[in-house]
């Protein structure tokens, strides 16, 4: 009951709910404009967040992520391109809906799925992340060390094609990672007698530049987006059509549950997934591709789900399962706040109230989605140079913020520029940002399993939570071996005797 | 529900805000007797800690009280950042004439040893020492060792078997532990960690026999009876902690001085060095004040200009040798 009570009390006796509206309605913005994904959302929000409370501050960011995953929807289904990445599931019926004049249904849709999906998923939080938490004290170096591993070795199934590309990105997140003092030994590396690098490199600053300054740059190579009519109303849809979609919407929120919890899948994965078993298991899967409500409603259910989900791994484990989450832990660090097993022993306050304003942002979406449609729809329409160069000073800025330090700005500018490479060789960088979180943790609980020791491996096998972390490790990336490397050989090889020589 | 200490600091910061505006319009207020004139109306204490940390808070606790000692208005301000290298050039490129004073930890003493800042403690001197934070050793609630001299006893017996938590490798209770082992001719491993927080974990799933570190990180433990303070290396009990005895009473002569002081630039004003030295003492004994030494574990090691200056040469030499002497840095 003291969670219950701790929720009340962040709800009515603090700034929780003003800051869980605002969160919102800037998640719902910067979800609607283009290129703007998620995760850039949360990163712009974060430098606005340092003088708060960390409750407050991470309610604010985390209802900013809720709010983008609907706000991706808004461009996805007027101009046919998608706000935010995970919304690209919904732009494929959703714009045809508005090609048939049924845009305002559309738009309904969207915003009651993923209220709908958006409430599943904090329940699923609630219900899941502190069972999982509680094994908190069992966690001993050797168990953290093999949590980390777990956590790098995601990279494997983060890689997007390319899992040696995804292991250099890695590596070279590993490496940043070891800049600052060694953390058994405390000599300096990489410091070259700078103070500035003295504390090593913040993660923040490497996330902003890769996610945030990356993806303006990469935009400011690429045409305008289209305009929008500024006419558009929302049309909610009846309890009666909701009763006929609750299949689509229950296996949404189902998939959401799951890839939520696992990391490395995230909103893009579980919208795609959902839109597919949606056409699978509808009563009519001709429409699909043709403007069905099924087709929206499944993945926003289910990327809205995911935003309340993915948190579990966020906060019971610290490890982040999606840019969105990454740039959450990064904002939990920045103020004081180690997320994993010691978190809710050490904050319940903390997390119970996280769950109260998440559960406020979810309600909040549906009469903020309604009002906020029309000033969204006149944002998006502005030309795109004026706001790209309004992101990118708030960016920097925030930057600056952070430790009122130019070198940081200079060092968010590089890694702006590193992001920007890396996509445009195709590059992916979410196994860089893991390097960059999970390095120190894995080197430092390695080596301190082996002062407790005496220098014996032995003690990653002996001790049972770090045994079975290992085992499923070990298993999911000869999974994804198996997948990248061994199913499309062995499907070449039954292919062959049938398709003619190209020679 | 407490109030958050973010919050209540953020209005705090108002504090001398509010002080400052009369000080602007009105002629500079006497001080208290004893205390001699201040040469500036005045007095920005600089912190490298970010709001809430350990020196902002003890700047804002001091700015409650000082104003009404030392006749002065004062204000705290936080140049955060390349752990206290800024806030150093701040100091030393500053004004010495008293309006400028920089509260001080080991922090800025490390960070000139390991890097090369530029402004390092060739610019800057104590001005004087005000407290020393105790370290403890703790144990979980579990362990079968009630005193610190039980722990050594059983680290004697079994050489080399027992595991020494300590915060931060360059952390001054790594050195307690390399101290206690050369005192007390044991033989433990130091397990260093990123944090306190992190220790703590492994002193209660006992991945650790024992740990030194603060009060106030282990507080709530110590109130869920998960956590035992066995030893304290103090000169004497501290008040928040009666019943936990010194290390010196149990056999081991071991005191830490992680210092809470003053210092400056070079050159400073006498006049403002004489009137903090009659200050800080003044200070010590306001009630208000008293209880947060008391509730924040720490312990007066209030020491003049002179005195402070030859503690500081001191502990910057130690420093230098444990660093050498652990591999930490290779240069003097």
């Amino acid at each position: 009951m003291t969670g219950l009570s701790v929720a009340w009390t962040t709800l009515t006796g603090t700034w929780a709910l003003p800051a869980a509206l605002m969160g919102l309605v800037w998640g719902i913005i910067g979800g609607a404009l283009p290129g703007i994904s998620a995760s850039i959302t949360i990163a712009l929000l974060l430098p606005f967040t340092f003088g708060l409370d960390p409750t407050i501050a991470i309610i604010m960011l985390a209802s900013a992520y809720v709010g983008a995953e609907y706000g991706g929807s808004i461009p996805a289904i007027l101009i046919r391109t998608p706000g935010t990445n995970s919304a690209a599931a919904t732009a494929i019926d959703g714009y045809e809906m508005h090609k048939q004049g049924r845009s305002g249904e559309a738009l309904g849709l969207s915003l009651v799925a993923g209220t709908i999906g958006g409430l599943i998923g904090i329940f699923m939080l609630i219900l899941l992340a502190e069972p999982l938490a509680d094994i908190a004290l069992a966690f001993t170096p050797p168990a953290y060390f093999s949590l980390g591993l777990l956590g790098l070795s995601v990279i494997a199934t983060l890689s997007e094609g390319s899992m040696i590309k995804g292991f250099i990105t890695g590596t070279l997140g590993l490496m940043i990672a070891s800049v600052g003092p060694d953390p058994v030994s405390g000599v300096t590396r990489f410091t070259y007698d700078s103070p500035e690098l003295l504390g090593g490199i913040r993660p923040i600053v490497v996330m902003i530049g890769i996610f945030a300054v990356a993806e303006l740059l990469s935009q400011a190579g690429q045409p305008p987006w289209d305009r929008s009519s500024a006419q558009t109303r929302i049309k909610l849809p009846s309890l009666r059509t909701l009763w006929s979609l609750k299949r689509s919407l229950l296996l949404g929120s189902g998939i959401g549950v799951f890839e939520g919890v696992t990391p490395g899948a995230g909103g893009t994965v579980a919208a795609f997934l959902s839109y597919n078993e949606a056409k699978r298991w509808s009563a009519n899967p001709e429409l699909f591709g043709k403007g069905s409500p099924e087709a929206i409603v499944a993945p926003e259910a289910a990327n809205n789900t995911v935003a309340g989900t993915a948190l579990v791994p966020t906060m019971s484990f610290g490890i982040p399962g999606s840019n969105s989450t990454a740039i959450l832990l990064g904002g939990m660090l920045l103020h004081g706040l180690q997320p994993g097993p010691m978190l809710f022993e050490k904050h319940p306050d903390f997390v119970y109230g996280v769950f109260s304003g998440l559960v406020m942002a979810n309600l909040l979406q549906f009469p903020v989605g309604i009002i906020i449609l029309t000033p969204c729809i006149w944002l998006v329409n502005r030309p795109k140079p004026w706001l790209m160069s309004y992101i990118l000073a708030l960016v920097l800025t925030g930057v600056y913020a952070v430790d009122h330090s130019l070198f940081d700005v200079a060092l968010c500018i590089f890694f702006g520029v590193l992001g920007y490479l890396m996509r445009l060789f195709g590059y992916p960088f979410l196994p860089m940002v893991l390097g960059v979180i999970l390095g120190r943790l894995v080197e430092s609980q390695y080596r301190r399993a082996l002062a407790i020791s005496g220098g014996e491996h032995a003690i990653f096998v002996t001790d049972p939570i770090s045994l079975g972390l290992l085992i499923a490790c070990a298993l999911l990336v000869s999974y994804s071996l198996y997948t990248t490397y061994l199913r499309p050989a062995r499907d070449a090889a039954e292919a062959r005797p049938e398709s003619p020589s190209t020679n | 529900m407490t109030i958050s200490r973010r919050r209540a600091l953020s209005t705090l910061a108002l504090v001398p805000a509010g002080l400052a505006m009369p000080g602007i319009v009105r002629a500079q207020n006497a001080p208290a007797a004893g205390v001699p004139r201040y040469p500036v109306p005045h007095v920005t204490l600089i912190t490298h800690s970010s709001p809430g940390g350990g020196g902002d808070v003890m700047g804002r606790e001091m700015i409650k009280h000082l104003p009404q000692i030392m006749g002065v208005t004062m204000a705290v301000e936080n140049v955060s950042g390349a752990a206290g290298a800024r806030a150093m050039t701040r100091i030393a490129t500053g004004p010495t004439d008293g309006s400028v004073v920089y509260i001080t930890t080991p922090t800025h003493v490390n960070t000139a040893i390991m890097s090369r800042p530029p402004h390092g403690l060739e610019h800057l001197q104590a001005l004087v020492n005000i407290f020393f934070d105790p370290q403890y050793l703790m144990v979980r609630n579990e362990s079968p060792h009630k005193t610190a001299a039980e722990m050594i006893a059983a680290a004697r017996a079994n050489p080399g078997r027992q595991r020494w938590g300590a915060t931060l490798p360059s952390a001054l209770e790594r050195q307690l532990v390399e101290q206690v082992k050369r005192a007390a001719s044991i033989n433990v491993t130091a397990v260093t960690h990123d944090g306190g927080g992190d220790m703590l974990i492994n002193v209660l799933n006992g991945s650790l026999e024992c740990g030194i570190g603060e009060l106030q990180e282990v507080l709530g433990q110590i109130e869920a009876r998960r956590l035992r303070l066995i030893g304290v290396f103090a000169p004497q009990r501290v008040p928040a902690t009666p019943d936990v005895p010194t290390m010196r009473e149990q056999g081991v002569n071991i005191v830490a001085e992680k210092f809470r002081g003053l210092a400056t630039a070079r050159n400073f004003s006498p006049a403002a060095i004489a009137a903090w030295e009659a200050a800080i003492p003044k200070l010590v004994e306001v009630p208000a004040f008293k209880d947060w030494i008391t509730k924040s574990a720490l312990v007066n090691a209030f020491m003049k200009h002179e005195e402070a200056k030859a503690f500081e040469a001191r502990f910057v030499a130690s420093q230098r040798e444990f660093f050498r002497e652990m591999g930490i840095t290779t240069r003097g």
